[in-house]
């Protein structure tokens, strides 16, 4: 039987837990109804402000981070919110839930004060939207005039600030998107959640600067010989998305849309695992397309059926009672690394990282298979990361 | 992935068949390589050049950094680069095949060395000469890279090549198609200025003369008498040797001789053969066959060598043997007996065998290109060098029976020009620690 994709999030049922995040990609009604046509449960259109609101941006606004080849590891972008203002969004919002009335349109906004907060509410509901994202995290430009994520990194900014979109919001549930570039994110969605909001999206892009150009000596991206830090998305911020989402899910119980690096329905199925109710995607499908929700769902669905699951609701937070303390980590749990000589190709990576980066514990044979020498390896599991054929295996020996 | 070559139709004139690579390209396939460690394409290279560290060095964009890695353990990276025949020697051993295809070692290594040459970056440091002096006769591959690295550790070198320009086989032995002109003089060039020199052919007298003013010799003169088929009509004319054929093509300007509409026959299976097959068609001719002795298997031809001959229409016959020529009507022609496999020779291939069944074919023009021997005469004039029934030198790690004599490159049978680098190296730090403990004194 084919699992159930569709989720329930803050009382709205969605098709499947895929949504594109605040971003270029939401940037126009007609990119989103293309997105929507090709599966996608919903949009969050990207971050709007009242009229009088000004938004200058800047060019160019994107680097990214290649690694041996592989291009888009990592993006910065210096992007701000959108040029187009609450008038335009209000239409993009009517024109899209007429015609997708099935699907979850969602809007992002952003205010300088309690009046443009409240009116972006007030007009968003009025065109239909159905859900409302507030952005409390773009780290670059905004946060220089007192926006974005300087509210997202003090508890009691976000509480205030989310108790008057909450108050002003009298149909749509309102999700609060938070920044990582904090110590300690608990306090922020315990805010959040004490504000009487009804969900948390994790997180927003990390702060960073993506590179240096190496022959002008500016930074990138380079905007008339000068640079700024910008936001760092992309495969490479999963790991400290994965984490923020855990330990939100551990800690603060409301729902949460995850977002950071999710470029495959594997990356879903984690961020789902670690308590993400549904997911949201900016950089991969602005790197190939709006084209990957077919994989993303078919991927997701055959996983489920796979594993027995008869919808994705099922897995939500199942990886949370296995994170603990170090504390709690088992000091009688021992592995050793052990190769596979059928895969093993001799390339000897395993050999010299375990010689330079390890313990020692492999040695080659005179034809350049490696061995490993049980006494002296910990189990640190080094060598299973560096070997491109898969052949080492961590067995576990008590 | 390997780079783009002129299609088999494009392949008119002597054109280099195969490009290099474009620095994306080359980008590509450097970030293909696994970087082993202890890796065996450094051991299946002849002359030891460190090829993970060089692709490495490509991957980072340190491409001068790459060249440098080649040109350290080969002064000859962009040459070998084109000639090498990667597929039996680095590309063979490369842990790659065993996921898909070998890293493209030999494009990857012509493509830092024209980097590097194209700035103006090869310099080689040679000191000032302070050490013995040392004799290296013969200008081929072998003789250049042992007076190469004997200079880089201070010997005082003098080199003896009988021809005005240097660089031997790798000027009159190869087509343009495969290595051109340009990037063979330029490395040959930089691995020459400033070297002294002598010319002119030795007699019994001068190699006395350098036996007794030099402390060491490096003999490398080649080995390029064309063997004899030994059969009848051997002398007529219109049959040729692929050697005379390959030098009189191998100059750039040189006026190529016209093949326009006639049948040629190759006799032989090696690189020569190949060569002169290729040359043929290019030449205008309408049909190239290649006759061979043995089947494909025992071919001394490497592969990539053999799959040129056959994109560009060369027709192969296996297990034929040549016996007699005659000139009929203005055409030549030739008798063959077929032949069959028999148990493996010393050389380990399986031998041909006779079966007296006979056929005839005909042709304008013949070209023998069966192998080739060393130059006997102009070995006897070296005193106490000792020579076996082929007339190669008797060499035991490549030092002669007169142990100031050594010895490297076709004389010592490499059959690559890799090989003959790595000779002329290898030799070069034998006479080196030679000397060091004493010499001949």
């Amino acid at each position: 039987m084919t699992p159930d994709l569709s989720v329930k999030f803050c009382g709205i049922k969605f098709p499947n837990p895929y949504i594109l995040a605040a971003a270029p990609t939401t940037d126009d009604g007609e990119m989103v109804a293309r997105a929507l046509e090709a599966g996608w449960a919903g949009a969050v259109l990207k971050t709007t402000s009242v009229e009088s609101e000004p938004v200058e941006l800047v060019y160019p606004q994107m680097g990214a981070i290649q690694v041996n080849g592989q291009k888009l590891v990592g993006m910065v972008n210096i992007d701000l919110i959108s040029k187009r203002h609450i008038d335009q969004v209000e239409k993009d919002v009517r024109n899209l839930k007429k015609s997708f009335p099935n699907k979850v349109i969602m809007a992002s906004i952003m205010g300088s004060r309690k009046e443009h907060w409240q009116e972006l509410v007030f007009r968003l509901e009025e065109a239909g939207v159905d859900m409302i994202e507030c952005s409390f995290s773009c780290p670059h430009g905004m946060p220089e005039r007192g926006m974005g994520s300087t509210i997202g990194q003090n508890p009691e900014l976000t509480e205030r600030t989310a108790r008057w979109v909450k108050e002003a919001a009298k149909r749509a549930p309102v999700m609060i998107k938070l920044t990582p570039n904090v110590t300690d994110i608990v306090p922020i969605a315990q805010a959040v959640k004490n504000s009487g909001a009804d969900a948390v999206c994790a997180v927003n892009t990390v702060l960073g600067l993506i590179g240096v150009d190496i022959n002008t000596f500016a930074p990138i991206p380079t905007v008339d010989g000068m640079g700024i830090y910008g936001g760092l998305s992309g495969p490479a911020i999963k790991p400290i998305a994965l984490h923020f989402v855990s330990k939100i899910a551990r800690n603060v119980d409301i729902p949460i849309s995850g977002v950071g690096g999710i470029s495959t329905w594997r990356d879903a199925v984690e961020f789902m695992l670690v308590g993400a109710r549904t997911v949201q995607l900016c950089t991969a499908p602005m790197h190939f397309g709006f084209r990957i929700i077919d994989d993303l769902i078919d991927g997701l669905a055959n996983y489920l059926e796979e594993k027995g699951f008869s919808s994705v609701q099922e897995i939500i937070g199942l990886a949370l009672p296995k994170l603990t303390t170090y504390e709690h980590l088992s000091r009688t749990h021992k592995v050793k690394s052990q190769i596979d000589l059928e895969t093993c190709i001799k390339c000897d990576l395993c050999y010299i990282s375990c010689r330079d980066g390890g313990h020692q514990a492999i040695s080659l044979k005179e034809d350049r298979t490696p061995l490993v020498d049980e006494e002296k390896c910990v189990g640190c599991a080094l060598c299973p990361q560096v070997c491109p054929v898969g052949a080492i295996s961590m067995k576990r020996v008590a | 992935m390997v780079p783009r070559s002129l299609s088999p139709k494009e392949r008119k004139d002597f054109s280099e068949v195969i490009m290099s690579f474009t620095y994306q390209e080359a980008l590509f396939e450097a970030r293909r390589c696994l970087y082993c460690y202890d890796a065996p394409c450094i051991k299946g290279c002849p002359a030891g050049v460190n090829v993970p560290e060089f692709i490495a060095r490509i991957r980072s964009e340190n491409v001068l950094g790459a060249a440098k890695v080649i040109y350290a353990a080969n002064p000859l990276g962009s040459i070998c680069g084109r000639i090498c025949p990667t597929e039996a020697l680095c590309e063979k051993a490369c842990t790659s095949k065993l996921l898909n295809v070998p890293i493209a070692i030999g494009h990857l290594q012509r493509f830092a060395c024209d980097f590097a040459l194209s700035k103006g970056k090869v310099i080689f440091p040679y000191p000032k000469p302070d050490k013995d002096p040392v004799a290296v006769v013969g200008g081929g591959p072998a003789g250049l890279s042992c007076a190469h690295f004997l200079r880089l550790q201070g010997y005082d070198v003098t080199l003896f090549e009988k021809e005005d320009a240097l660089g031997g086989l790798l000027l009159h032995g190869i087509p343009r198609y495969r290595l051109p002109e340009q990037p063979a003089k330029e490395e040959i060039a930089l691995i020459t200025s400033g070297l002294k020199r002598e010319r002119g052919v030795l007699n019994r007298e001068q190699a006395e003369r350098i036996l007794s003013e030099f402390q060491a010799v490096f003999l490398s003169p080649g080995s390029n008498i064309p063997v004899k088929l030994d059969i009848p009509g051997e002398e007529e004319e219109g049959v040729i040797s692929a050697n005379d054929l390959l030098r009189e093509v191998a100059p750039s300007k040189a006026p190529l001789p016209s093949f326009e509409g006639k049948e040629v026959a190759v006799i032989g299976g090696g690189a020569s053969a190949m060569d002169a097959a290729r040359t043929s068609l290019r030449l205008g001719a309408a049909k190239a066959f290649l006759l061979y002795r043995r089947s494909k298997e025992e071919m001394p031809a490497f592969p990539s060598e053999f799959e040129g001959a056959l994109e560009e229409g060369v027709e192969f016959y296996w297990l034929v043997s040549p016996v007699e020529i005659r000139r009929i009507n203005g055409r030549l022609e030739l008798k063959l007996e077929r032949m069959k496999l028999g148990a493996p020779d010393e050389s380990g291939r399986r031998s041909p065998v006779r079966t007296g069944r006979y056929f005839r074919m005909e042709f304008d023009l013949i070209i023998k290109a069966i192998a080739a021997l060393p130059d006997r005469e102009s070995l006897k004039i070296w005193p106490g060098l000792e020579l076996d029934r082929n007339g190669y030198p008797i060499s035991k790690d490549g030092q002669s029976t007169n142990p100031k004599i050594f010895l490297g490159g076709d004389i010592l049978k490499a059959g690559t020009v890799v090989q003959a680098v790595a000779d002329g190296k290898t030799a070069a730090g034998r006479i080196d620690s030679w000397l060091k403990q004493g010499g001949a004194r």
